[in-house]
């Protein structure tokens, strides 16, 4: 009736997913959170207000804000086809996903500081009204995690160089592109709550 | 009885000696010991706060302070013991005990585990350096209301500190609540399922749950109060479409789950603590964890409470009425755990039991005239008075206090091999159930004259000098009994021989069947797991002529 413990390592039963994917699971779940609480504070604002967006205040470019979303949404699908490759052991496939998600994200993040900057010049800032808060903070904090996600991405990539990973260990590469992913459909949301849902 | 034995991993080997092992260390258990040490070091320092705040309230124009340090004193007192001190300390214990109960070597994520625990000191140096900023520290209460925080009246940098302290802190608890998910998820000992662990880590699932889903809000609504300060939105300025109830709507979906995260874990201790002392089961071990889970998710539903006098819409008002009043359902049930374990048990009063039991007598009356502030009406009177005050130091120090002490009390023997001194425990007990009755349920009274709370001086002739007096010698006969504690503590850990043993008080638990303190990995071996006593079975199994029921 012995117990069978571990003859090595710790003595844990992995149940389920592996502790590492649990714990970005978990991380992603309070990000939720955080976004849902700017997300509630929004609706709040807006419900609140004669008119939105404010008259005599810039509208945002939808057609910007959705190539922007076309983007993100693509480098989303190109991280995926990465991990594909890892698992796959398709190091070149793997490869050509990170980077290319990289070089969406970036390409993302440029074109919303240049819209931001667009913005400003026209008038609209965080000053300007809770309109003009709402706008900037919320995706403010959105690309703040967008570059969070990129350095992860980057990690991958550089880790990705010395071939760090494996068929069977890949959990960074999984974690970081979840997180891309996250990422990706809080984008969504925003844009249709800034941008569409006029 | 067979028992697995486990191999030592290779890496503990490599140790650092002295203050390095203490700084380095990633063990669950040092780090423990580290959050409870920062933890109540902060909550003595949150003492020393609030008996200057009882000191210039101990009568009528006392002029101790002025008006703006005495803001200082009641707000970081708040602040210091809700975010350094009680939020925290259930970390603490958690770390020590949730993967020795689970039977497991350490925490799923050993460095995030440290990390956590050093952004404790981290934040608590950022606020208390803001008492020697221009403007002095936060100074608006720890609910921190705009437009009272908003650049125009609170224009100094003790806000901005606070803000970031508390972010800091926010960031340290969500890491320790991923932390203890992912451990219990993943490294509970072969046997122990999700219905053998003990209450304790049941509770800690509980508020780690919440931590996770609340916290992250609080990180949100304070960056909106950082940028409309520096920056210059307008979140909660009217004149520009804001609204300062936003704040209140995000701060309290925050704060109010923040009740049941500072007190889910002292009820974890006590719900271990009764069945040891009562030699009997828990009563009812499926309803506690149910309970409490109950606890978790209305905890959620019911943070316009605090906002009645804002001027809620009727249904709000009525729906967040009942879903209070259904709170005191789930937390009667525990009660009646609680004492239905007690029932016929053959109980001994050593200090743990007696801390143990002083929370169910406090956490009662906290309890009881909670329900009275969540009847709107009635809460249009009681809003913003003493009795709220009354109310919350009745559930944080009488409960969460009282279970935190009897965790102490339980748990020193596991975590030095030494006992606390059982007369010097006694007078410790005594003196602070006798000063926390003095110090707040007068102020039950001083609500009902209508004093309102964070008030710097009152003037004579209200009948409210007496009952302020009363409350202050209460606070300091608090403090007299933390002296006795203290004593108590060095005594035992400079002069006490190590006669614990690995189970002094016959354990339930299996942090109990590894020696005191326990070797860095745990356990040399592990029992068979079949009920949530396991440790019991096992002694049951060693005695001649009984079986263990199960």
């Amino acid at each position: 009736m012995a117990v069978q413990a571990a003859t090595h390592g710790p003595t844990h039963v992995e149940v389920g997913m592996s502790r590492g994917m649990a714990g970005m699971v978990l991380f992603i779940a309070s990000e939720i959170m955080l976004f849902g609480g700017l997300f509630a504070g929004y609706f709040y604002m807006r419900n609140q207000a004669d008119a939105w967006p404010p008259e005599g205040v810039h509208e945002l470019d939808a057609l910007a804000g959705g190539i922007l979303t076309a983007i993100l949404v693509i480098s989303g699908v190109i991280a995926h086809m990465g991990v594909v490759g890892a698992k796959a052991g398709n190091h070149s496939l793997f490869i050509l996903g990170i980077v290319g998600a990289i070089a969406l994200g970036t390409i993302f993040i440029a074109g919303q500081a240049y819209e931001w900057f667009n913005l400003m010049d026209e008038g609209l800032t965080a000053k300007s009204g809770v309109y003009g808060s709402t706008f900037f903070v919320m995706t403010g904090f959105h690309g703040a995690h967008v570059i969070a996600g990129l350095a992860m991405l980057l990690v991958v990539f550089v880790r990705a160089l010395s071939r760090d990973f494996t068929p069977t260990r890949h959990l960074f590469v999984d974690a970081s592109v979840l997180y891309w992913h996250f990422v990706d459909v809080v984008w969504v949301f925003l844009y249709a709550i800034l941008y569409v849902l006029v | 009885m067979a028992t697995g034995a486990i191999a030592r991993p290779a890496h503990e080997a490599a140790a650092y000696r002295g203050l390095l092992a203490w700084l380095l260390t990633t063990d669950h258990k040092k780090i423990g010991i580290m959050y409870l040490i920062f933890t109540v070091l902060f909550f003595f320092t949150g003492g020393v706060l609030a008996l200057l705040v009882r000191a210039q309230l101990a009568w009528s124009n006392t002029g101790l302070f002025s008006q703006h340090a005495y803001n200082q004193f009641f707000t970081m007192h708040a602040s210091t013991m809700l975010f350094l001190f009680v939020i925290p300390v259930g970390a603490g214990f958690g770390n020590f005990f949730l993967p020795l109960m689970i039977g497991a070597k350490d925490m799923a994520y050993p460095r995030i585990n440290a990390f956590a625990l050093w952004l404790i000191p981290l934040a608590g140096l950022i606020m208390f350096s803001s008492f020697f900023v221009s403007g002095g520290s936060a100074a608006a209460g720890w609910t921190e209301y705009p437009p009272l925080t908003g650049k125009t009246f609170m224009p100094g940098k003790g806000t901005d500190l606070w803000i970031l302290g508390v972010q800091i802190l926010g960031i340290s608890s969500v890491g320790g609540a991923i932390n203890f998910l992912v451990t219990t998820m993943t490294m509970r000992a072969p046997g122990m399922t999700l219905s053998r662990m003990p209450i304790f880590v049941w509770m800690i699932v509980v508020t780690s749950v919440l931590v996770l889903f609340a916290t992250p809000v609080l990180a949100g609504v304070l960056t909106m109060l950082f940028t409309d300060r520096y920056i210059g939105t307008n979140f909660f300025d009217p004149r520009e479409g804001g609204n300062p109830i936003l704040w209140q709507q995000l701060f309290w979906f925050y704060s109010h789950p923040a009740v049941y995260i500072m007190i889910l874990p002292a009820m974890g201790i006590i719900s271990e603590v009764i069945p040891v002392f009562s030699r009997k089961p828990l009563f009812g071990y499926r309803a506690v964890i149910y309970a409490g889970a109950a606890i978790g998710v209305l905890g959620f539903t019911v943070w316009m409470h605090h906002m009645f006098a804002t001027g809620l819409s009727v249904p709000l008002t009525v729906w967040t009425m009942l879903a209070t009043m259904a709170i005191a359902v789930p937390s009667g049930v525990k009660m009646f755990n609680w004492l239905g374990t007690m029932w016929a048990g053959s109980i001994t009063l050593n200090t743990p039991m007696l801390f143990a039991i002083g929370f169910l007598f406090m956490f009662l009356i906290g309890g009881v005239d909670g329900v009275f502030n969540a009847i709107v009406p009635v809460d249009y009177v009681l809003n913003d008075t003493y009795w709220v005050i009354s109310h919350i130091h009745y559930v944080l120090f009488g409960g969460s206090v009282f279970g935190i002490f009897a965790g102490i009390y339980y748990w020193f023997p596991k975590m030095t091999g030494k006992f606390l001194g059982e007369t010097l425990g006694k007078v410790h007990f005594w003196l602070m159930l006798i000063g926390m009755n003095l110090a707040f349920m007068p102020m039950h009274i001083l609500g009902l004259k209508g004093m309102p709370r964070r008030i710097a001086d009152y003037q004579p002739g209200q009948g409210w000098d007496e009952w302020n007096l009363i409350s202050t010698i209460g606070a300091f006969t608090i403090a007299v009994s933390m002296l006795f504690f203290i004593a108590n503590f060095f005594k035992a850990l400079l002069t006490a021989p190590k006669t614990a043993g690995d189970d002094p008080w016959e354990g339930n638990t299996l942090e109990w069947m590894t020696s005191s303190p326990p070797p860095e990995h745990n356990f040399d071996e592990l029992p068979e797991i079949h009920s949530e006593r396991p440790a019991w079975d096992e002694r049951m199994a060693r005695r001649p002529g009984q079986a263990p029921a199960h």
